[in-house]
């Protein structure tokens, strides 16, 4: 990760959101509108009648407790998983009519585990990102071999290439996944919970990641993830999850309350808010 | 990683050891001889053994071993398995049904029909695994495909063992023997008919390398990154498949080849399948051109089954390649 973060910023959580110059991306907005799944064999719902909107600029985060519905809702968001009822759009067109590959230029999905059977060196793997770049012959131009380059750059990874994915340490993986979707050169990217596992350095470098791709390059960021404190500094909009359903979406003062958090984490906690150069952020501290 | 340093080698070592496969046999042969043959020249009774008996056999083990295998390298990158092989999906036990249902009909003698019987049966266990992995749901799931595969594969030896048991002796002998795979009916029609049935198969399994290539990721990923994934498995398995009932029906249950090469190679240049692919046609070719040539010479003018000599050679090898990989 670039170590400047987001650059100064006063006080004020306005991050350009309706009419920043991702603006000019249009309609590049990914919209799951009152998505709903269930397992087969399960007895309720993995997710009722969530609606979600990720727009150009803007870093979502999608919160919840174990087992509320977060990543069966970004498997829904992303194309990997057909809702039963509900429909998720990118550029107002359904997910499932876009060609794969052409929608693998807008759309980046960095999943929760990824277990790597074979011997791959991290540059192979980070190099997958282009796959949907690349033309009829598959080959790679040296435009390729540059995004992966400056994908890997932007995550910390540069100099591992020839590395066996697998003899990473977490944190390298993770970065290794992130760049590779990086190299895809997408308008939307959806993470689920890139932090788990991760110590803090690593934690806070990827949000620093996120915040900056969403504000100086207007990609749209939808993460998963269990930190509500990171979640709340970093992110513009939260959507908490309860069972499959929302519990309450919005800002960081709406969203990231005591009593909100306390109910849907059934925990009691307490909120204060600080100072971050980020701007002020509800912070949760359990009780 | 720059692909002269990988075909290089391969290719070095496939013209070798086709070379010693055309000198070594019942009566040896120099190698200025060799070389004289195959530019038109040499002795008469030289050029007859070595085009119309060494070559044809030579052919046919560079085609058997390098398409056993590419299709090991395309079930382990589909099946995201390195332990993998061509028959883990049951094809050679259709084949083998086949072939011995054949010869307890009567057709023993006939090497064609056998051969027939053989691909009938290996085609019969691709059509069932296949519909009993997709039966379960709309997608193809590697995981039941597997399960399919290891279950058809031992009730298909399951009958088999059964029809021995009223088989007389002399068709008990010959089906023990195809079972343990022999190049020993190679000809020049042989070799001709099975490169035509590979060509095509070996083709899609190249074109396939780039997809196969994300299949590491795992399927979700993959399909995130616009890979067609069901069209991939279905083309894959089938393509693979079909060699695999092509080679097996031709030349019996060669085992060991598609297992160890795929394996050993992905460990020496990594698993990009743009070079795997072709790296495992020439690996393959080469291994079990060697291993047929032991095969024909170690005991002559005795000769041995091919399946057993890639079993003797390739066991050892895999296991010092597990304890390697260990580490």
């Amino acid at each position: 990760m670039t170590a400047s973060g987001g650059g100064p910023r006063d006080g004020s959580r306005q991050y350009p959101t309706a009419d920043g110059p991702a603006r000019a991306a249009g309609s590049a907005a990914l919209e799951g509108k009152s998505l709903c799944h269930r397992y087969r064999g399960a007895a309720r719902d993995a997710v009722r009648d969530v609606s979600l909107r990720a727009e150009p600029g803007v870093v979502s985060t999608v919160l919840g407790p174990n087992g509320s519905g977060k990543s069966t809702l970004l498997r829904l968001l992303a194309g990997g998983v057909r809702p039963r009822s509900g429909t998720a759009e990118y550029g107002g067109r359904p997910l499932d009519e876009w060609p794969p590959r052409t929608l693998a230029r807008r759309l980046a999905v960095v999943t929760q585990h990824e277990h790597v059977p074979f011997p791959v060196t991290a540059g192979s793997l980070a190099a997958m990102g282009r796959y949907p770049h690349l033309g009829p012959w598959r080959r790679e131009r040296a435009q390729d071999r540059a995004a992966v380059a400056a994908a890997m750059e932007r995550c910390g990874v540069a100099g591992l290439e020839d590395r066996d994915f697998r003899t990473l340490s977490g944190g390298e993986r993770q970065r290794v996944r992130i760049a590779r979707a990086l190299a895809q050169e997408p308008r939307v990217l959806l993470l689920d919970e890139p932090t788990a596992a991760l110590d803090m350095r690593y934690e806070m470098s990827i949000f620093r990641l996120l915040r900056e791709l969403a504000t100086n390059e207007g990609t749209a960021v939808v993460v998963v993830t269990h930190n509500l404190n990171l979640a709340a500094r970093f992110g513009d909009r939260h959507l908490l999850l309860a069972e499959g359903a929302t519990a309450a979406e919005g800002s960081s003062a709406e969203v990231i309350t005591g009593e909100n958090v306390s109910r849907v984490y059934q925990w009691p906690v307490g909120v204060v808010s600080q100072r971050f150069q980020e701007g002020d952020a509800p912070q949760v501290l359990p009780s | 990683m720059s692909r002269a340093r990988v075909f290089v080698p391969l290719t070095g070592l496939l013209v070798g050891a086709a070379f010693v496969g055309l000198a070594l046999g019942a009566a040896p042969i120099g190698s200025a001889e060799v070389l004289d043959v195959l530019l038109g020249g040499g002795e008469e009774r030289h050029r007859t053994v070595i085009f119309d008996v060494r070559l044809p056999r030579v052919l046919l083990a560079l085609l058997v071993g390098g398409a056993l295998a590419v299709a090991g390298a395309v079930f382990q990158a589909l099946l995201r398995n390195p332990l993998a092989d061509p028959y883990i999906l049951g094809v050679s036990g259709g084949a083998a049904l086949g072939a011995v249902a054949t010869m307890l009909l009567g057709f023993a003698a006939s090497h064609w029909g056998v051969a027939t019987g053989a691909l009938a049966g290996a085609l019969l266990a691709i059509v069932l695994v296949l519909r009993l992995a997709t039966a379960s749901g709309p997608t193809l799931d590697s995981r039941v495909l597997l399960l399919a595969g290891v279950v058809a594969g031992a009730f298909f030896n399951a009958v088999i063992l059964l029809l021995l048991t009223a088989a007389d002796a002399q068709s008990f002998r010959s089906a023990v023997f195809w079972m343990m795979g022999s190049l020993s009916r190679a000809g020049p029609v042989e070799a001709g008919v099975l490169a035509l049935l590979l060509a095509p198969f070996l083709v899609a399994a190249w074109a396939l390398a780039r997809p196969l290539d994300l299949f590491a990721a795992g399927e979700e990923t993959a399909t995130y990154l616009g890979v067609p994934v069901e069209r991939v498995k279905q083309a894959g398995y089938l393509a693979a498949s079909l060699a695999v009932a092509a080679s097996v029906s031709m030349v019996g249950i060669i085992g060991f080849v598609g297992l160890i090469v795929p394996h050993a190679l992905r460990m020496a240049w990594g698993g990009a399948h743009r070079v795997l692919v072709p790296a495992c046609f020439l690996g393959g070719a080469a291994f079990l051109v060697l291993a047929d040539t032991v095969a024909r010479t170690a005991t002559a003018p005795q000769e041995l089954p091919t399946g057993v000599v890639t079993a003797l050679i390739g066991v050892p090898l895999f296991a010092v390649l597990l304890v390697r990989s260990g580490k």
